[in-house]
Order: structure tokens, then sequence, then C-alpha cells
């Protein structure tokens, strides 16, 4: 699979270049990110990867951490 | 126009849309508790449109929209017996073409843009405590010489406290959403929400911390006649942001970006302007 690590923490410069993606956890619940961020950065997603992001997977769990976002858009890819 | 009966109906409503039209543009940045609180309250509607669909959460005096469109260029809606608000939002420096497309849309099917509105944070609660408490302990001696009083709002004063919510001039009636009575009683009881009443028990200003995850928005307002005459809202302030730094929450809000007036005084809190930009359209009622 193309790397979708690296796209994802380009993707994330380019939108909150403040925040440290690689190395913060909890990111919606610890104030990280917002939902106005998450959906900016799940447009985004959909344009770099040719997904359709599924609104039900806009939870704050599959926001947790660059892993969990990992997994979840590997998972949407894979559909 | 018909009710989100659960999140489950909400969702599917969405993947059908999407299953017919295709990737769909949106505005709806709703986590799934914000969704669930409509649901429960009743207040989550959906109307079809001939490019799509939109959700309307009634939020008593206006609706607010959340669209699902496959063709920005097609967007119309018609008018409803209360007013109808949608936010765009986007980063300053990246305002997509589809927004812009939206904007056309929005003025053609004749909404106005009454707002454009930055996106702030205050970085250092503690600093901005520290340089007011002097102040605040000043006012509240003569608060207290006065006979007026802080408190918890007690269910009995909520319609007082909304009334006099919905008549401060400096928060248009659209940044002024729904909270059920027993919603703002869970407020006030976790110090979200007081308000200042004088010797006759009557409610002369009023500040609320409304919580989005670990982010809060809020409001401070004061009576007419008492604004600038005993430092109210500075106490208020104080009292919001005892509570901030207690429980380490993010103090964040929107600016009016012509309110010149506003965006100096939030710079001089050490607001940090964090590049987002919310653009605010109404749709005027039938009436």
């Amino acid at each position: 699979m193309e790397n979708v690590r690296g796209k994802i923490i380009d993707i994330f410069k380019e939108l909150k270049p403040e925040l440290d993606i690689e190395k913060s956890t909890d990111l919606i619940e610890g104030g990280l990110l917002d939902s106005f961020d998450v959906i900016e950065f799940v447009s985004e997603v959909g344009d770099v990867f040719d997904i359709d992001f599924p609104v039900e997977e806009i939870i704050p769990e599959n926001f947790y951490s660059l892993d969990t976002i990992e997994k979840i858009i590997k998972k949407v890819m894979e559909e | 126009m018909r009710l989100v009966e659960s999140l489950d109906d909400y969702y599917e409503i969405i993947r059908k849309e999407k299953a017919e039209r295709g990737r769909l543009k949106t505005n709806d940045y709703m986590f799934p508790d914000a969704v669930k609180r409509y649901i429960n309250l009743k207040r989550l509607w959906i109307e079809k449109l001939e490019c799509g669909l939109v959700f309307l959460s009634d939020e008593e005096r206006f609706f607010q929209g959340y669209y699902y469109i496959d063709d920005v260029n097609k967007f119309e809606i018609d008018r409803h017996e209360k007013p109808i608000l949608i936010q765009n939002i986007y980063k300053s420096d990246r305002k997509k073409d589809h927004i812009c497309q939206m904007d056309i849309s929005l003025e053609k099917s004749g909404f106005k843009k009454e707002g454009v509105l930055r996106h702030a944070i205050l970085e250092n609660p503690n600093n901005v405590l520290e340089k007011l408490l002097p102040a605040e302990k000043i006012s509240r001696r003569i608060m207290e010489k006065e006979g007026f009083k802080m408190m918890k709002v007690h269910r009995n004063l909520m319609p007082e406290l909304l009334a006099f919510r919905d008549a401060i001039k400096e928060i248009p009636f659209y940044q002024q959403p729904f909270f059920s009575a027993d919603e703002l009683v869970f407020d006030s009881e976790k110090g979200l929400l007081t308000c200042v009443i004088d010797a006759k028990g009557s409610i002369q200003a009023a500040r609320h911390l409304i919580m989005q995850g670990n982010k809060s928005y809020g409001w401070i307002g004061v009576a007419e006649r008492y604004k600038g005459v005993y430092g109210l809202a500075s106490m208020l302030m104080v009292d919001q942001l005892k509570l901030i730094c207690q429980k380490g929450i993010l103090m964040c809000s929107w600016v009016e970006q012509n309110n010149t007036a506003s965006l100096q005084y939030h710079e001089r809190l050490g607001t940090k302007w964090t590049g987002t930009i919310m653009d605010e359209w109404i749709l005027y009622g039938q009436s």
C-alpha cells in the first residue's frame, strides 16, 4: 500500500503545522484537534487518497493518534 | 422535512445520499455526541434538496443548516418560518473553490452574509487572571456593598436568564443556540453558568461557558445600566478564568473580523489567532 502514514503527516503539516502529529495522542479529547480540524482533514484525505470517508467513522476514537488515523484510512481504502 | 430518529437513521441518510450521488460537499462538523444530543431533544430535521440534503438543527429562534450536496452551484433552500444559519469554516489562506462557489449560491438563494469571524485561543489564561485579579477584588467589594451577589443560576431563574441572554445586543440571535432547562441547570451546577443578581434578586449580569470537548466558548453579558459601573464583566471574566485554569480547559472564541475594538481587546488578552475563519450566512424567515 502507498505511503499512507507519510501522506497523513504531510496533510497535518499543511493544515496544522504547530501540531507534532507523530508524537501527540488524545488529539480530540486533549483539545489538539477540534471538529473543524477533523472535517478539514477528512476533506483533504478524500482528495489525497481518493476515498469517501464514512461519516460514522468520524469519531474521536479514530482520531486518537497518528496510528489510529492511519489504521482507519487503510481500512477505508480496502473497503 | 422530517425528524431524524436516531444516530443510525442519520448515518443511513448520509450513506444513501452518497450511494446515489457520489462524494458530497459538506459543512457538517458535528461529532456523534452532538448529533445524538439533537436527536434526543427531537430537534434535528432532515430536508431533501435538489442537489442533496440539509440537516436542520432547531435552535429555537433559528435553524442551523448542515448540508451534504453534490453540486454547490445548484444549492437552493426554501425560506422557513425561522431564519436558517449556514456556517462555512475554512483556513484563511486556503478557502477552497467549492466554498467560494457556495458563497455565490448562498447569495443567489437569498442568504445574507452577516458575519466573518476569526477563531482565537487564549494561550495563557493564568497571565490574564493575574492581571485582572487586583481590579476584580475592588469590584467585588463595591458590588457586595450594593447588595449584588454572584451565584449559580437556579432552575427557577432560567427563564429570566434566557430573556437576559436574548436581550444582549452584542450577541446576534444566530449566535445563541438552544439549551434545554436541564442542560442549563447541569452547566450551572458545574460552575459553567453564573449570574450576578441585584438586591431585588434580578439578573444584571451573567456568563456561560459552553463546552465542546476540551474547548470552551462563552459569552459574558451585563445589563445596559450597569455597563462600566461596577466592573461586573471583569468580575465574571475572572470567575471564568479561575474555572478554566483549575480544570485545564482551553478558552476559545470567534471574533467578528470587522470589530476592531474586539480584535484589539482579544490581542491585549494574549489571544492567539488560529487562522480558521467562519462565514455566517442567514436566510431570514418567511414572517
